[in-house]
């Protein structure tokens, strides 16, 4: 995956709590997909998505988020410039919201 | 061509003592063995995965539906016990054919889920090597020895090395062939990076330490995707002499280091130069620490 040439814009599918004023909480890579593993977390996401599962993922995210803090998970697509991201800190290029659900 | 083909079977066939090959069975062995345990939170996790996104490969082929939890506590379990037996050396002509089948059953698992695993690919290689050769001909419960060395510890050992070269000048020969000279810009390897720090960031983790200032230096991009390429395409010659062998890790250990630094990506069993290991002579190891101030002393 390394090998092949990458766009500066990058799309990823992410997994994100919000608090409840609707501030973004970020979620951990064991909380999203039980593995500290990025690969997996990634694949994952992306699996479930393209699988139409991206409800069920929500809510089984949703059932791992429960510190309190969270009450609800949305799963988005986001695109970003990622060297720009790294270097400026700049905002996603664009977002699309794919799932969302309350933490139980 | 002849002379090539006859050096290099004379390269393949060397004798090499019983320790050295016992000595990379117990250092294969015991990683294998603990990264399992390492990564036990997998067994669980995949014990309990929704069966519709079961893709799988490999031997993994066999199976119609996921294994059930218990089966993979199962598992889990057959690889300690196995991997256990044959680090220590006990009933290796079991131990190591069941112990290879089950870690590549188990990576081929692993990977069955949309994603391959590279990084486990190498040592389960190793391990099928080690597994049909006679590793507890030293340093095994009931091993006799001195044995004299011989080639049949030889070239067990030669293949190791071999295919831990071939490795690495495969990842080189796949940047080569899917990027081509674009390989060497600045932005391919920049993008790569950036990559790999967004994708951290957005699973809640750090971005790699190095990523912001190796991105904000960017004329030094170009060089170390050139240097990454040398060290994947010059693997073999670390097979060929002790300088080059010892040049070649050095600057491959820096390679994993620089992409931990900057992308976050680790792969203990090179980085950590345990798929080096056949080409030293590990059997030397234990006259090192003999020589270690104190403990000589200590000893005699």
């Amino acid at each position: 995956m390394y090998a092949t040439p990458r766009s500066s814009e990058v799309t990823f599918i992410v997994a994100v709590g919000l608090g409840s004023g609707g501030d973004r909480i970020e979620l951990s890579s064991r909380t999203i997909a039980g593995t500290a593993d990025p690969l997996i977390v990634e694949s994952y996401l992306r699996r479930e998505v393209e699988g139409g599962r991206s409800d069920s993922m929500c809510e089984a995210i949703a059932g791992r988020a429960g510190d309190g803090r969270i009450v609800a998970v949305e799963i988005r697509s986001e695109r970003f410039n990622v060297v720009d991201r790294v270097l400026a800190d700049t905002p996603p290029v664009g977002t699309e919201l794919l799932a969302s659900c309350v933490v139980p | 061509m002849t002379v090539m083909l006859a050096r290099f079977e004379a390269w393949l066939c060397a004798p090499a003592p019983a320790e050295r090959l016992a000595a990379i069975r117990i250092a294969v062995g015991a990683f294998v063995t603990v990264y399992m345990v390492v990564n036990v939170r997998e067994f669980d996790r995949l014990g309990s995965r929704d069966p519709s996104a079961f893709d799988p490969i490999g031997v993994a082929r066999v199976l119609d539906t996921p294994l059930s939890a218990t089966s993979m506590w199962l598992l889990f379990g057959a690889l300690l016990v196995s991997g256990c037996a044959f680090t220590v050396g006990i009933a290796v002509r079991v131990s190591g054919p069941a112990f290879a089948i089950l870690v590549l059953s188990w990576t081929s698992y692993h990977s069955s889920w949309g994603q391959l695993l590279h990084f486990e690919h190498l040592f389960t290689i190793h391990l099928l090597i080690l597994a049909f050769a006679p590793t507890a001909q030293a340093w095994a419960p009931g091993a006799k020895s001195p044995v004299a060395p011989d080639v049949r510890f030889g070239w067990p050992i030669r293949l190791l090395a071999i295919a831990t070269a071939t490795t690495y000048v495969l990842s080189g020969i796949a940047k080569l062939r899917l990027s081509g000279m674009a390989w060497f810009d600045a932005d391919t390897l920049a993008n790569h990076i950036g990559y790999s720090a967004v994708r951290m960031e957005t699973i809640g983790a750090r971005q790699p330490p190095l990523a912001s200032a190796v991105l904000q230096t960017r004329w030094l991009i170009p060089f170390m995707a050139a240097a990454a390429l040398a060290v994947e395409l010059g693997a073999p010659l670390a097979l060929v002499g002790r300088k080059l062998r010892n040049g070649w890790m050095l600057a491959a250990l820096l390679f994993h280091a620089a992409t931990a630094a900057t992308m976050q990506v680790f792969f203990g069993y090179r980085g950590l130069a345990f798929a080096m290991l056949p080409l030293f002579r590990l059997e030397l190891v234990p006259t090192y620490f003999r020589r270690i101030p104190g403990r000589g002393h200590r000893a005699s």
